[in-house]
């Protein structure tokens, strides 16, 4: 289990990362899934710091990830009043494919195998089932 | 990131390091800000030290696109690795960019 606060700011989605990362090291995990926890990792942590908590820098946001063994689950926690993930457009079809945003949700959506929102939105799961190592 | 710049027969070629995210996109956008005021309309991206793009990344592509678009210029993208060409498909995003093996094919094609 690796628990940590962040403070607001976009460059903690970086340190948050590389946290999660150094955590995992030692797990043998693929690089493409690693790239993509990575990924989801930081776009969940840029979305709490920038919508939930406005990027006020003395707002923290909580990470928590639980290493099971066969998934890993990473949660993140903004002090917003969060907001509906439901009304976020698909930025896949066709009126939104040029849009500059809303594809940060979408791509954690896409590969992780489970996601879930609780505290009104404020509260991101990511749960990403492990494979074996080719 | 750093960004190296090269000219040949009025196409550039952007040779990206590092990672095209949230704290880089700035840098991405005032290179092709100074690039298309230069009257520079063909541009292509050089990928292969690119390890790493975020949701801000294929934004700041998207909006330099559709900024060249605007000025008949085209935009191009070479030697992206499988990893962030997977991140085109699931955007649908390789549906507006234009993407090569190599840079010597991008060049040949425009």
């Amino acid at each position: 289990m690796l628990t940590f606060s962040l403070p607001s700011k976009k460059e903690s989605a970086k340190v948050g990362s590389k946290k999660i990362l150094s955590f995992l090291k030692d797990f043998q995990i693929d690089k493409k899934l690693l790239f993509n926890i990575r990924l989801c990792c930081e776009e969940a942590i840029i979305n709490a710091v920038k919508h939930g908590n406005q990027s006020k820098e003395s707002l923290s946001v909580e990470v928590a990830l639980k290493k099971e063994k066969d998934r890993i689950q990473i949660s993140v926690k903004d002090q917003g009043p969060g907001f509906n993930f439901a009304a976020i457009p698909n930025p896949t079809s066709e009126d939104n494919l040029v849009k500059l945003s809303g594809r940060g949700i979408y791509l954690i959506r896409q590969l992780m195998d489970e996601v879930n929102y609780a505290d009104g939105g404020s509260r991101i799961t990511m749960i990403k089932n492990l494979e074996k190592k080719q | 990131m750093q960004i190296k710049e090269t000219e040949n027969n009025g196409i550039v070629m952007l040779s990206v390091e590092g990672d095209i995210d949230l704290n880089s996109s700035p840098q991405m956008r005032t290179k092709f800000s100074e690039l298309i005021q230069k009257q520079v309309l063909k541009i292509i991206i050089n990928f292969a030290r690119v390890d790493y793009i975020d949701s801000s990344g294929l934004a700041t592509l998207i909006e330099m696109l559709q900024r060249l678009k605007k000025c008949q210029g085209q935009l191009r993208l070479a030697n992206v690795s499988d990893k962030i060409k997977s991140l085109f498909e699931v955007t649908k995003l390789d549906k507006l960019f234009i993407m090569y093996n190599s840079e010597e094919e991008a060049l040949k094609d425009f």
